[in-house]
Protein backbone atom coordinates (compact mmCIF):
# COMPACT_ATOMS: atom_id res chain seq x y z
CA UNK A 1 0.00 0.00 0.00
CA UNK A 2 2.84 2.66 1.22
CA UNK A 3 4.11 2.22 -2.44
CA UNK A 4 1.65 2.56 -4.74
CA UNK A 5 1.73 5.47 -6.67
CA UNK A 6 -1.13 7.82 -6.41
CA UNK A 7 -1.93 10.40 -9.27
CA UNK A 8 -4.29 14.00 -8.67
CA UNK A 9 -6.76 12.08 -11.24
CA UNK A 10 -7.24 9.51 -9.94
CA UNK A 11 -4.43 7.00 -11.67
CA UNK A 12 -2.99 4.49 -9.21
CA UNK A 13 -0.09 2.56 -10.07
CA UNK A 14 0.76 -0.31 -8.02
CA UNK A 15 4.99 -0.92 -9.40
CA UNK A 16 5.20 -3.90 -7.28
CA UNK A 17 2.59 -5.88 -9.99
CA UNK A 18 2.49 -2.88 -12.49
CA UNK A 19 -1.41 -2.55 -12.62
CA UNK A 20 -2.68 0.38 -12.88
CA UNK A 21 -6.14 1.65 -11.86
CA UNK A 22 -8.76 4.14 -11.98
CA UNK A 23 -10.15 5.41 -9.13
CA UNK A 24 -12.55 8.92 -8.36
CA UNK A 25 -12.09 11.40 -5.94
CA UNK A 26 -13.47 9.39 -2.54
CA UNK A 27 -11.18 6.57 -3.71
CA UNK A 28 -8.19 8.97 -3.82
CA UNK A 29 -9.19 10.64 -0.68
CA UNK A 30 -9.58 6.93 0.97
CA UNK A 31 -6.32 5.28 -0.39
CA UNK A 32 -4.02 8.75 0.57
CA UNK A 33 -5.58 8.57 3.95
CA UNK A 34 -4.75 4.41 4.39
CA UNK A 35 -1.64 5.04 3.23
CA UNK A 36 -0.95 7.82 6.11
CA UNK A 37 -2.30 5.39 8.09
CA UNK A 38 -5.54 6.49 9.08
CA UNK A 39 -7.90 3.97 10.59
CA UNK A 40 -11.25 3.09 9.03
CA UNK A 41 -13.11 5.03 11.76
CA UNK A 42 -10.83 8.08 10.37
CA UNK A 43 -11.75 7.61 7.29
CA UNK A 44 -15.48 7.75 7.32
CA UNK A 45 -15.12 10.49 9.72
CA UNK A 46 -13.72 12.83 6.61
CA UNK A 47 -15.86 11.45 4.34
CA UNK A 48 -19.03 12.54 6.15
CA UNK A 49 -17.36 15.88 6.94
CA UNK A 50 -16.74 16.49 2.80
CA UNK A 51 -19.32 14.90 1.18
CA UNK A 52 -22.77 15.06 1.78
CA UNK A 53 -23.92 11.75 2.07
CA UNK A 54 -25.33 9.74 5.37
CA UNK A 55 -23.68 7.62 7.72
CA UNK A 56 -24.82 4.49 6.49
CA UNK A 57 -24.48 4.92 2.89
CA UNK A 58 -20.66 6.26 3.39
CA UNK A 59 -20.26 3.06 5.58
CA UNK A 60 -21.42 1.04 3.29
CA UNK A 61 -19.58 2.29 0.19
CA UNK A 62 -16.03 2.41 2.44
CA UNK A 63 -16.49 -1.23 3.33
CA UNK A 64 -16.91 -2.06 -0.77
CA UNK A 65 -13.89 -0.22 -1.25
CA UNK A 66 -11.64 -1.92 1.22
CA UNK A 67 -13.06 -4.93 0.02
CA UNK A 68 -12.07 -4.37 -3.82
CA UNK A 69 -8.34 -3.38 -2.81
CA UNK A 70 -8.28 -6.48 -0.77
CA UNK A 71 -9.38 -8.64 -3.58
CA UNK A 72 -6.68 -6.59 -5.96
CA UNK A 73 -4.11 -7.51 -3.15
CA UNK A 74 -3.80 -3.76 -2.90
CA UNK A 75 -3.73 -4.31 1.29
CA UNK B 1 38.70 13.32 -32.71
CA UNK B 2 36.33 10.63 -31.05
CA UNK B 3 37.98 8.75 -28.22
CA UNK B 4 35.39 6.02 -28.51
CA UNK B 5 36.58 2.74 -28.74
CA UNK B 6 36.35 1.13 -32.61
CA UNK B 7 35.05 -2.76 -32.24
CA UNK B 8 33.65 -4.87 -34.30
CA UNK B 9 30.54 -6.58 -33.00
CA UNK B 10 28.79 -10.04 -34.67
CA UNK B 11 25.12 -9.82 -33.67
CA UNK B 12 22.65 -13.24 -34.60
CA UNK B 13 19.01 -13.16 -33.75
CA UNK B 14 18.04 -10.42 -36.42
CA UNK B 15 14.39 -11.83 -36.77
CA UNK B 16 12.43 -9.06 -35.37
CA UNK B 17 9.52 -10.43 -36.43
CA UNK B 18 6.28 -11.51 -34.35
CA UNK B 19 8.46 -13.75 -32.31
CA UNK B 20 11.24 -11.76 -32.45
CA UNK B 21 14.69 -12.32 -31.48
CA UNK B 22 16.85 -10.54 -29.21
CA UNK B 23 19.49 -8.91 -31.87
CA UNK B 24 17.87 -5.48 -32.38
CA UNK B 25 16.71 -4.47 -29.35
CA UNK B 26 20.63 -6.02 -28.29
CA UNK B 27 22.07 -3.81 -31.36
CA UNK B 28 20.14 0.03 -30.20
CA UNK B 29 21.83 -0.61 -26.62
CA UNK B 30 25.02 -1.14 -28.01
CA UNK B 31 24.43 1.96 -30.55
CA UNK B 32 23.12 4.11 -28.12
CA UNK B 33 26.53 3.51 -25.80
CA UNK B 34 29.31 6.33 -25.70
CA UNK B 35 32.09 4.38 -24.80
CA UNK B 36 31.88 2.32 -28.12
CA UNK B 37 32.40 3.15 -31.94
CA UNK B 38 30.67 0.02 -33.34
CA UNK B 39 30.85 -1.54 -36.93
CA UNK B 40 27.67 -3.80 -36.30
CA UNK B 41 27.55 -7.33 -38.08
CA UNK B 42 24.14 -9.34 -38.61
CA UNK B 43 24.51 -12.78 -38.54
CA UNK B 44 21.18 -14.33 -40.07
CA UNK B 45 19.76 -17.82 -40.73
CA UNK B 46 17.10 -16.86 -43.33
CA UNK B 47 17.14 -14.16 -45.93
CA UNK B 48 14.38 -12.52 -44.92
CA UNK B 49 15.23 -11.73 -41.60
CA UNK B 50 13.97 -8.16 -40.97
CA UNK B 51 17.27 -6.84 -39.03
CA UNK B 52 19.33 -7.95 -42.37
CA UNK B 53 17.77 -5.01 -44.34
CA UNK B 54 17.94 -2.31 -40.96
CA UNK B 55 21.18 -0.44 -42.50
CA UNK B 56 20.54 2.17 -39.63
CA UNK B 57 21.25 -0.52 -37.35
CA UNK B 58 23.21 -3.30 -38.95
CA UNK B 59 26.55 -2.23 -41.26
CA UNK B 60 26.80 -5.65 -42.82
CA UNK B 61 24.45 -8.69 -42.70
CA UNK B 62 25.73 -12.18 -43.64
CA UNK B 63 23.83 -15.52 -43.82
CA UNK B 64 25.31 -18.41 -41.84
CA UNK B 65 23.88 -22.06 -41.73
CA UNK B 66 21.86 -23.23 -39.05
CA UNK B 67 23.74 -24.75 -35.81
CA UNK B 68 22.31 -28.28 -36.84
CA UNK B 69 23.85 -28.05 -39.69
CA UNK B 70 26.79 -29.26 -37.50
CA UNK B 71 29.79 -27.41 -35.31
CA UNK B 72 32.47 -27.34 -38.56
CA UNK B 73 30.04 -25.87 -40.79
CA UNK B 74 28.96 -23.14 -38.33
CA UNK B 75 32.35 -21.64 -36.80
CA UNK B 76 33.79 -22.41 -40.79
CA UNK B 77 31.46 -19.70 -42.01
CA UNK B 78 32.12 -17.54 -38.48
CA UNK B 79 35.74 -17.85 -39.55
CA UNK B 80 35.06 -16.90 -42.88
CA UNK B 81 32.97 -13.46 -41.73
CA UNK B 82 35.71 -13.33 -39.26
CA UNK B 83 38.54 -12.77 -42.33
CA UNK B 84 36.57 -9.92 -43.50
CA UNK B 85 35.20 -8.24 -40.92
CA UNK B 86 37.72 -9.22 -37.74
CA UNK B 87 35.33 -9.28 -35.18
CA UNK B 88 36.09 -8.23 -31.51
CA UNK B 89 33.33 -10.20 -30.09
CA UNK B 90 30.27 -12.20 -31.29
CA UNK B 91 27.23 -11.91 -29.01
CA UNK B 92 25.17 -14.97 -29.56
CA UNK B 93 21.12 -14.33 -29.18
CA UNK B 94 19.84 -17.86 -29.68
CA UNK B 95 19.69 -20.71 -27.79
CA UNK B 96 20.06 -23.29 -30.43
CA UNK B 97 23.35 -21.66 -31.38
CA UNK B 98 24.72 -21.35 -27.90
CA UNK B 99 26.04 -24.90 -27.18
CA UNK B 100 28.35 -24.16 -30.33
CA UNK B 101 30.07 -20.95 -29.27
CA UNK B 102 30.13 -22.27 -25.60
CA UNK B 103 32.23 -25.21 -26.97
CA UNK B 104 33.76 -22.88 -29.23
CA UNK B 105 34.76 -20.28 -26.68
CA UNK B 106 38.32 -20.78 -26.25
CA UNK B 107 38.85 -21.44 -30.02
CA UNK B 108 37.65 -18.33 -31.05
CA UNK B 109 39.49 -16.75 -28.49
CA UNK B 110 42.18 -17.58 -29.95
CA UNK B 111 41.58 -16.12 -33.41
CA UNK B 112 40.77 -12.93 -31.38
CA UNK B 113 37.17 -13.35 -30.92
CA UNK B 114 35.90 -12.89 -27.91
CA UNK B 115 31.94 -14.36 -26.65
CA UNK B 116 30.51 -13.95 -23.64
CA UNK B 117 28.96 -17.23 -22.31
CA UNK B 118 28.95 -19.49 -19.05
CA UNK B 119 30.73 -22.65 -18.56
CA UNK B 120 29.02 -25.66 -20.40
CA UNK B 121 27.63 -27.57 -17.41
CA UNK B 122 25.60 -24.79 -15.96
CA UNK B 123 24.49 -23.93 -19.37
CA UNK B 124 23.16 -28.01 -19.60
CA UNK B 125 21.82 -27.57 -15.67
CA UNK B 126 19.47 -25.02 -16.58
CA UNK B 127 18.23 -26.50 -19.48
CA UNK B 128 14.13 -27.00 -19.24
CA UNK B 129 14.60 -30.58 -19.32
CA UNK B 130 16.47 -30.38 -16.19
CA UNK B 131 15.09 -27.86 -14.09
CA UNK B 132 13.76 -29.12 -11.56
CA UNK B 133 17.15 -30.77 -10.56
CA UNK B 134 18.67 -27.70 -11.00
CA UNK B 135 16.20 -26.03 -8.13
CA UNK B 136 17.14 -28.63 -6.03
CA UNK B 137 20.90 -28.21 -6.67
CA UNK B 138 20.97 -24.78 -6.07
CA UNK B 139 18.18 -24.33 -3.50
CA UNK B 140 15.61 -22.86 -5.78
CA UNK B 141 11.91 -23.64 -5.78
CA UNK B 142 11.12 -25.38 -9.39
CA UNK B 143 7.52 -26.46 -10.55
CA UNK B 144 7.98 -30.04 -10.97
CA UNK B 145 9.37 -30.70 -14.43
CA UNK B 146 9.79 -34.12 -16.74
CA UNK B 147 11.03 -34.55 -20.24
CA UNK B 148 9.08 -37.03 -22.04
CA UNK B 149 9.65 -38.74 -25.45
CA UNK B 150 6.50 -40.58 -25.97
CA UNK B 151 2.73 -39.51 -26.19
CA UNK B 152 1.78 -42.74 -24.42
CA UNK B 153 3.66 -41.27 -21.18
CA UNK B 154 0.74 -38.72 -21.01
CA UNK B 155 -1.68 -41.40 -20.52
CA UNK B 156 -0.38 -42.07 -16.96
CA UNK B 157 1.17 -38.84 -15.82
CA UNK B 158 4.75 -39.87 -13.57
CA UNK B 159 3.94 -39.18 -9.93
CA UNK B 160 3.47 -35.68 -8.71
CA UNK B 161 1.34 -34.51 -11.59
CA UNK B 162 -2.16 -33.69 -12.43
CA UNK B 163 -3.80 -31.64 -14.60
CA UNK B 164 -3.65 -29.04 -15.66
CA UNK B 165 0.17 -28.90 -16.50
CA UNK B 166 2.31 -26.86 -18.94
CA UNK B 167 3.44 -29.35 -22.44
CA UNK B 168 6.81 -27.74 -23.51
CA UNK B 169 9.31 -27.60 -25.97
CA UNK B 170 12.79 -27.74 -26.04
CA UNK B 171 13.94 -24.63 -27.20
CA UNK B 172 9.98 -22.78 -27.96
CA UNK B 173 6.72 -22.62 -27.13
CA UNK B 174 4.70 -23.38 -24.25
CA UNK B 175 0.78 -24.59 -23.96
CA UNK B 176 -1.39 -25.31 -20.80
CA UNK B 177 -3.13 -28.57 -21.18
CA UNK B 178 -6.16 -29.35 -18.90
CA UNK B 179 -6.89 -32.81 -19.92
CA UNK B 180 -5.10 -35.79 -21.58
CA UNK B 181 -6.93 -34.79 -25.20
CA UNK B 182 -5.37 -31.22 -24.79
CA UNK B 183 -1.96 -32.68 -23.34
CA UNK B 184 -1.92 -34.97 -26.37
CA UNK B 185 -2.68 -32.18 -28.82
CA UNK B 186 0.17 -29.96 -27.68
CA UNK B 187 2.33 -32.87 -27.62
CA UNK B 188 2.18 -33.65 -30.95
CA UNK B 189 2.00 -30.15 -32.27
CA UNK B 190 5.32 -28.55 -30.60
CA UNK B 191 6.86 -32.21 -31.09
CA UNK B 192 6.49 -31.52 -34.98
CA UNK B 193 8.03 -28.54 -35.37
CA UNK B 194 10.58 -29.05 -32.35
CA UNK B 195 11.39 -32.44 -31.69
CA UNK B 196 11.73 -34.11 -28.97
CA UNK B 197 11.78 -34.55 -26.11
CA UNK B 198 8.77 -32.74 -24.58
CA UNK B 199 8.88 -31.08 -21.70
CA UNK B 200 5.88 -31.64 -18.95
CA UNK B 201 5.64 -29.14 -16.10
CA UNK B 202 4.02 -28.75 -12.95
CA UNK B 203 0.94 -25.88 -13.03
CA UNK B 204 1.80 -23.20 -10.50
CA UNK B 205 -1.05 -20.99 -9.78
CA UNK B 206 0.15 -17.11 -9.27
CA UNK B 207 1.65 -14.16 -11.62
CA UNK B 208 4.39 -14.47 -13.85
CA UNK B 209 6.94 -12.26 -14.05
CA UNK B 210 10.11 -12.20 -15.75
CA UNK B 211 13.41 -10.47 -15.12
CA UNK B 212 16.22 -9.35 -17.52
CA UNK B 213 20.11 -9.88 -15.76
CA UNK B 214 23.30 -10.03 -16.37
CA UNK B 215 26.07 -12.18 -14.39
CA UNK B 216 29.73 -11.28 -14.94
CA UNK B 217 30.65 -14.76 -14.80
CA UNK B 218 32.45 -14.33 -11.31
CA UNK B 219 29.21 -14.56 -9.10
CA UNK B 220 28.49 -11.16 -9.76
CA UNK B 221 25.21 -9.64 -10.65
CA UNK B 222 25.62 -6.47 -13.16
CA UNK B 223 22.43 -5.61 -13.91
CA UNK B 224 18.52 -7.14 -13.62
CA UNK B 225 15.69 -5.18 -14.58
CA UNK B 226 11.94 -7.33 -13.49
CA UNK B 227 9.32 -6.88 -15.96
CA UNK B 228 5.45 -7.84 -16.15
CA UNK B 229 4.16 -8.49 -19.04
CA UNK B 230 1.64 -6.18 -19.84
CA UNK B 231 0.20 -7.58 -23.23
CA UNK B 232 0.70 -11.17 -24.61
CA UNK B 233 0.69 -12.13 -27.85
CA UNK B 234 -1.43 -15.92 -29.28
CA UNK B 235 2.71 -17.13 -29.31
CA UNK B 236 2.86 -16.18 -25.62
CA UNK B 237 5.57 -13.60 -25.86
CA UNK B 238 5.23 -9.85 -24.34
CA UNK B 239 3.98 -7.05 -26.82
CA UNK B 240 3.93 -4.65 -24.00
CA UNK B 241 5.45 -4.52 -20.59
CA UNK B 242 6.51 -2.80 -17.39
CA UNK B 243 9.49 -2.79 -15.11
CA UNK B 244 8.26 -3.40 -11.56
CA UNK B 245 9.35 -2.60 -8.47
CA UNK B 246 10.35 -6.43 -7.08
CA UNK B 247 13.21 -6.87 -4.42
CA UNK B 248 12.46 -10.53 -4.22
CA UNK B 249 13.31 -11.26 -7.87
CA UNK B 250 16.59 -8.93 -7.97
CA UNK B 251 17.65 -11.08 -4.75
CA UNK B 252 16.66 -14.32 -6.76
CA UNK B 253 18.69 -13.53 -9.26
CA UNK B 254 21.44 -12.20 -7.73
CA UNK B 255 21.05 -16.05 -5.88
CA UNK B 256 21.65 -17.39 -9.20
CA UNK B 257 24.72 -15.50 -10.34
CA UNK B 258 26.10 -16.09 -7.19
CA UNK B 259 25.54 -19.80 -7.21
CA UNK B 260 26.38 -20.66 -10.51
CA UNK B 261 28.81 -17.83 -11.51
CA UNK B 262 27.03 -17.22 -14.76
CA UNK B 263 28.68 -15.51 -17.42
CA UNK B 264 26.44 -13.21 -19.74
CA UNK B 265 22.74 -12.31 -19.62
CA UNK B 266 19.76 -14.68 -18.83
CA UNK B 267 15.73 -13.76 -19.08
CA UNK B 268 14.61 -15.36 -15.64
CA UNK B 269 10.55 -16.76 -15.98
CA UNK B 270 9.17 -16.69 -12.83
CA UNK B 271 5.47 -17.47 -11.06
CA UNK B 272 5.14 -15.62 -8.19
CA UNK B 273 2.47 -17.25 -5.93
CA UNK B 274 -0.25 -15.55 -3.50
CA UNK B 275 1.75 -16.44 -0.93
CA UNK B 276 4.97 -14.20 -2.16
CA UNK B 277 6.70 -17.97 -3.06
CA UNK B 278 9.28 -17.25 -6.20
CA UNK B 279 9.29 -20.60 -8.72
CA UNK B 280 11.40 -20.53 -11.61
CA UNK B 281 9.72 -21.68 -14.39
CA UNK B 282 12.16 -20.90 -16.87
CA UNK B 283 16.38 -19.59 -17.20
CA UNK B 284 16.27 -18.52 -21.16
CA UNK B 285 20.37 -18.75 -21.08
CA UNK B 286 20.65 -15.29 -23.04
CA UNK B 287 19.08 -11.88 -23.31
CA UNK B 288 14.94 -11.65 -23.62
CA UNK B 289 13.77 -9.98 -27.32
CA UNK B 290 12.41 -6.86 -24.41
CA UNK B 291 15.94 -6.15 -23.46
CA UNK B 292 15.76 -2.55 -24.74
CA UNK B 293 12.92 -1.99 -21.93
CA UNK B 294 16.53 -2.15 -19.24
CA UNK B 295 17.70 0.20 -21.46
CA UNK B 296 15.11 2.33 -21.60
CA UNK B 297 14.44 2.25 -17.66
CA UNK B 298 18.51 2.82 -17.10
CA UNK B 299 20.56 -0.12 -17.41
CA UNK B 300 22.06 -0.62 -20.53
CA UNK B 301 22.55 -3.96 -20.16
CA UNK B 302 23.75 -4.76 -23.98
CA UNK B 303 26.72 -2.37 -23.37
CA UNK B 304 27.46 -4.00 -20.11
CA UNK B 305 27.38 -7.20 -21.57
CA UNK B 306 29.86 -5.77 -24.58
CA UNK B 307 32.35 -4.36 -21.89
CA UNK B 308 32.43 -7.99 -20.37
CA UNK B 309 33.17 -9.29 -23.42
CA UNK B 310 35.98 -6.89 -23.93
CA UNK B 311 37.74 -7.99 -20.82
CA UNK B 312 36.48 -4.83 -18.95
CA UNK B 313 35.15 -4.58 -15.01
CA UNK B 314 31.68 -3.13 -15.04
CA UNK B 315 30.10 -1.81 -11.90
CA UNK B 316 27.12 -3.40 -11.11
CA UNK B 317 23.65 -1.13 -11.75
CA UNK B 318 21.54 -0.74 -9.01
CA UNK B 319 18.95 2.02 -10.32
CA UNK B 320 15.77 1.91 -12.78
CA UNK B 321 12.86 3.93 -13.48
CA UNK B 322 10.05 1.83 -12.39
CA UNK B 323 6.98 2.19 -14.31
CA UNK B 324 8.89 2.04 -17.77
CA UNK B 325 7.24 0.43 -20.10
CA UNK B 326 8.09 -0.72 -23.36
CA UNK B 327 4.83 -1.06 -26.63
CA UNK B 328 6.31 -3.17 -29.39
CA UNK B 329 4.74 -3.08 -32.90
CA UNK B 330 5.28 -4.06 -36.43
CA UNK B 331 6.51 -1.57 -39.42
CA UNK B 332 6.89 -2.38 -42.44
CA UNK B 333 10.75 -1.70 -43.71
CA UNK B 334 10.80 -0.88 -47.97
CA UNK B 335 13.76 -2.78 -49.50
CA UNK B 336 14.64 -3.70 -53.07
CA UNK B 337 14.86 -6.55 -54.41
CA UNK B 338 18.81 -6.04 -55.80
CA UNK B 339 19.16 -6.69 -51.84
CA UNK B 340 17.17 -9.36 -51.85
CA UNK B 341 19.19 -10.78 -54.52
CA UNK B 342 22.84 -9.68 -52.90
CA UNK B 343 21.84 -12.15 -49.61
CA UNK B 344 20.20 -14.96 -51.71
CA UNK B 345 23.19 -14.95 -54.24
CA UNK B 346 26.24 -13.69 -52.31
CA UNK B 347 25.15 -14.50 -48.13
CA UNK B 348 25.95 -11.00 -47.54
CA UNK B 349 24.79 -7.74 -47.84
Amino acid sequence: MKDLAISKNGFVFNPSTGESFRTNEVGRLILEMLQEGKSDEEILERILEEYDVSKEEAERDLLEFLNMLKFYNLM
Amino acid sequence: MSDKRKVVVGVTGLNNHDNPGPGIPTIRGIRESDRFDVRIVGLAYENLEPGIYMRDLVDKAYLIPYPSSGSDAFINRIMEIHQKEGFDVIIPNLDAELYIFITHKEFLRQQGISVFVPELDVFEERHKANLYEFGQKYGFLVPKTKAITDVKDLAFLPEGFSYPIWIKGKYYEAYPAYDYHQAVHYFNKIAAKWGLPIIIQEYVKGTEVNAVALGDGKGNMVACVPMRKQYITDKGKAWAGIAIKDDNLVKLAEDFFRKTRWAGGIELEVIKTKDEKYYIIEINPRLPAWVYLAVGAGQNIPEALLRLALGEEVEPMRDFKVGTMFIRYSYDLIGHISDFEKINIYGEL
